[in-house]
């Protein structure tokens, strides 16, 4: 899937995606940006993520440890702390209820030309 | 660390993330370092698939990338520690003092030649306390001939903070303990620990012994 999301739409779910591909590998900055890109998420841009990442360090949902790598300066992997994994459980079922709300609403086919406004009375 | 990067790779690179650092004055030290070095770090693995300048375009603008790196560490709040201001409210406050204390020294002055309009000799204003310690004026018939300031006394506001500060307790042989919950002065304390100070000072909250050494 290589269709266009809405960075904005991205951006409030970013968090959980971060947490949750951290839960499964520890990862630094670009491999998590290679990451969500072999998702089917390529709209996703470096300049979203790195911040993101500095956000959860701030907050606590995630440690870093640096890493020496061969191939330049040493990297900053990242893995979720207990409050991480805390915020990736409401996270993900937020998201949960949310996908099945907005689900419900879509599900009916639309129909050609919206129906006359209700009377009042 | 050894990297395979071209040298004219590395200097893009760092170009970059200095520019990026550039826009991020705010921040403390540590955490500006640690954004240099995982900028840094990703930019340089990002340079070995495409090269340097995709993985630079693929940043977007540095000003922006840095304004995202500031709402990471302070929010969307626009009320951020800023040098800037810092400086700016600096020399406000410096305006504001001494445009107060040209007023103060000018009423001063006023006030003498208004008791004596033929006023003549050396004069002193008690100023503003921990501001100023005084003003001195000299007169000749009526006329100001020079007026100096004393020390300030901020200078000697960290000796006055340290004369302050709770004080470790008297050793259990010369503290009496109170009952819990009495509050009493106790004057003949300030005699052992050789201090100049008043009696109102030192005090006993139940059985913890807090001093206040305060200048007498």
């Amino acid at each position: 899937m290589s269709t266009s999301h809405d960075p904005q739409l991205l951006k409030g779910v970013l968090s959980v995606l971060l947490l949750k591909l951290l839960a499964e590998r520890e990862s630094y900055g670009y491999e998590l940006v290679q990451r969500l890109h072999a998702l089917g998420l390529p709209s996703i841009a470096d300049s979203t993520i790195y911040p993101a990442l500095a956000r959860l360090e701030r907050e606590a949902r995630v440690a870093a440890r640096l890493v020496a790598s061969r191939s330049g300066p040493a990297r900053k992997y990242y893995r979720p702390t207990p409050a991480g994994y805390d915020a990736l459980a409401e996270g993900t079922a937020a998201w949960r209820s949310l996908v099945a709300v907005v689900e419900l609403a879509l599900r009916p086919p639309t129909p050609v030309h919206p129906a006359p406004p209700a009377e009042d009375n | 660390m050894p990297s395979n990067l071209h040298w004219t790779d590395k200097f893009r690179i760092e170009r970059f993330v200095r520019s990026v650092d550039g826009h991020l004055g705010d921040l403390p030290g540590k955490v500006r370092s640690g954004h240099r070095g995982d900028l840094r770090a990703n930019l340089t693995a990002a340079s070995a698939d495409g090269g340097s300048r995709a993985a630079i375009a693929r940043m977007g603008s540095p000003r922006a990338l840095a304004l995202e790196f500031l709402e990471a560490e302070y929010g969307h709040s626009t009320r951020r520690p800023s040098w800037l201001m810092a400086i700016a409210f600096f020399f406000a406050t410096y305006l504001l003092l001494d445009s107060l204390l040209q007023t103060g020294t000018a009423a001063f002055a006023s006030g003498l030649t208004t008791a004596d309009p033929q006023i003549t000799g050396d004069y002193r204003w008690a100023a503003i306390p921990y501001l100023l310690s005084h003003v001195s004026m000299s007169f000749a018939d009526g006329r100001p001939r020079r007026h100096s300031w004393g020390s300030v006394d901020a200078a000697h506001l960290p000796d006055n903070a340290r004369r302050c500060v709770p004080r470790r307790p008297l050793v259990a042989s010369a503290a009496p303990v109170a009952p819990p919950g009495d509050n009493r002065l106790i004057a003949a304390h300030a005699g052992l620990r050789g201090n100049t100070l008043t009696s109102r000072c030192i005090t006993v909250h139940g059985d913890r012994h807090a001093f206040f050494c305060c200048p007498s």
